[in-house]
């Protein structure tokens, strides 16, 4: 699994690239956010445009970073969701749990203010 | 002196050298062979520095001495045994590794036989009576491991001859510190090695040892983990005459850690079957327990049916697990989807039950995800269609068959058998 993290105003993106599969990714992602959770930022998008496959230890990461955000009093959305994962997402009805939008812009418009 | 010296070195013969006034050198050769035979015998570590320093006190007369050991760290040198300080009997003399004769000794990998340490800038004391002190390093495959320290009360105690003989017992000390180490190391693996064999025994023994035997049905269940523990559990579990539980789930995560989870897990569940009958409890209840009790760092896909034999339907939560997949004798499939999100991670998450008749001759396969993501690593996953393939191939064919054909055909479809997960198949058929 490859990470990027950038910040657009007060929305910190992070983009998961290739394989996911829990085990050293999990902390990989986890120490990101809360780098920037420390700082103070509250919404969170993870962009999944680009994950080739993740498997149910994968999925780990995403609920563990769903929480890790809620702790924070902060939100956490999905965007550009492949068909693996939304399959995954289906399987284990986590569908609902997670918002999910098409494109990142619309996953950051879709913050309240 | 030399039945005294034969005590404290058990391998030293009093007879050998009867009679001679303990010449230094035939001392030498003596304490030297009785510290080999002590190697050559495995004995541990602490008894062969200590036999060298009590041995030695014969050979090179001293006040105090110590061997010391750098620390794992690699940044403080320890005594491991002494003579002479004075010193709690538990308490060890401990310094910096860079610091004093001892640390010049370890830094330069040479002896140093200092005749008046009173000359020596930065002396570090540990006996304020001492006035000479030799130190030879202890070196194992060209590493400085420690050094053994003499101290002397007089100016100038220890000659060249000296040094020399300390040189010698010092590679007796390199061998049995790397012995005691290995050893360790050994111990250690081969005590990891049986635990993990009894791990698997008990894992073993919590799946089930054989499947039902109700006329009119054929059930078969196959669990291989892809270490010696594994995290996927399944379950037949007898409810009432007629009514037979039938588990499956998937903790994320493979080997022992996954494993532990699988016997809580399991306690949970059976726990609660035995209590209510109400599949709804019997589930949120191991959802709040495994929330509980692990937080939403460990989770778990589920599903549980319960099969009634006599009206030939089942009922069923599907707690995020793949879905079961079943096969009419008419060839339909049908997927067993109802139920509600993964077990662990959502506290207070309802479940919904789903119910579906088991027709003659319709076949009802339940596995984890090791089976249809055999593979996948590599991007070439075994899936879901393949896997209905096979199973509508295999339909004439016994549960027990059907499961070990479905289990083999998906290991051997993964190119790298390191990246499998643990798989489990369930089958039963009504026939």
């Amino acid at each position: 699994m490859k990470l990027k993290a950038s910040e657009h105003g007060s929305v910190l993106i992070i983009e998961l690239k290739g394989k996911i599969m829990g085990g050293p990714d999990a902390n990989m992602f986890r120490d990101t956010l809360k780098e920037h959770l420390d700082k103070g930022v509250k919404k969170v998008v993870v962009d999944l445009g680009k994950v080739d496959w993740m498997n149910s230890s994968g999925l780990g990461i995403l609920i563990g970073g769903l929480t890790t955000v809620k702790n924070a009093d902060g939100e956490m959305k999905l965007a550009r969701v492949t068909e693996k994962i939304k399959s995954l997402l289906m399987i284990t009805k986590l569908i609902q749990v997670f918002d999910s939008h098409e494109t990142v812009e619309t996953a950051i418009a879709s913050f309240s203010e | 002196m030399r039945e005294e010296l034969a005590k404290q070195t058990p391998n030293i013969n009093p007879d050998i050298t009867d009679g001679v006034a303990g010449r230094p050198s035939e001392l030498e050769f003596e304490l030297s062979h009785a510290i080999s035979m002590m190697l050559a015998r495995a004995v541990d570590m602490n008894a062969v520095l200590q036999a060298i320093l009590d041995g030695l006190l014969h050979v090179v007369p001293y006040d105090a001495a110590g061997i010391f050991l750098i620390g794992e760290d690699k940044k403080i040198i320890e005594s491991q045994v002494v003579r002479g300080y004075q010193l709690e009997k538990l308490q060890r003399v401990r310094q910096k590794v860079d610091e004093g004769i001892l640390g010049w000794v370890i830094a330069h990998a040479q002896s140093i036989n200092v005749d008046d340490v009173r000359t020596v800038p930065h002396y570090i004391s540990a006996r304020s009576q001492t006035l000479s002190e030799l130190v030879v390093p202890i070196i194992l495959e060209d590493e400085v491991i420690g050094c053994i320290n003499l101290e002397a009360d007089r100016l100038s105690a220890f000659k060249d001859v000296n040094q020399r003989i300390l040189h010698n017992l010092a590679s007796h000390a390199a061998v049995a510190v790397d012995r005691a180490r290995n050893h360790a190391q050994v111990i250690f693996a081969r005590q990891f090695e049986r635990e993990l064999q009894i791990a698997r025994r008990i894992q073993i023994a919590l799946l089930p040892g054989k499947a039902p035997q109700i006329p009119g049905y054929d059930f078969a269940g196959l669990n291989v983990p892809s270490q010696e523990v594994g995290g996927d559990y399944y379950d037949f579990i007898p409810i009432t005459k007629n009514d037979l539980g039938l588990v499956i789930a998937d903790v994320a995560g493979k080997g022992i850690p996954a494993g532990m989870v699988m016997a809580g897990l399991r306690a949970a569940l059976r726990t609660r079957v035995e209590t209510t009958f109400l599949m709804n409890n019997v589930i949120s209840g191991v959802n709040h327990f495994l929330y509980d009790s692990t937080g939403s760092e460990a989770f778990v896909t589920a599903y549980y049916g319960v099969l009634d034999t006599s009206r030939h339907r089942i009922s069923y939560i599907n707690a995020g697990h793949d879905y079961p997949i079943l096969l009419s004798k008419t060839g339909e499939i049908k997927e067993l989807d109802r139920g509600g999100p993964l077990l662990g991670v959502i506290k207070d998450a309802r479940y919904e039950m789903g119910f579906v008749d088991l027709e003659p001759g319709s076949i009802l396969l339940m596995y984890t995800d090791g089976i249809v993501e055999a593979g996948a690593a590599e991007g070439m996953e075994f899936g879901k269609d393949r896997l209905i393939d096979m199973l509508k191939n295999l339909a004439h064919e016994s549960a027990m068959v059907i499961a070990r054909e479905i289990e083999k055909h998906a290991t051997e479809h993964a190119p790298n058998s390191n990246e499998l997960d643990d798989r489990t198949v369930i089958v039963v058929k009504r026939l």
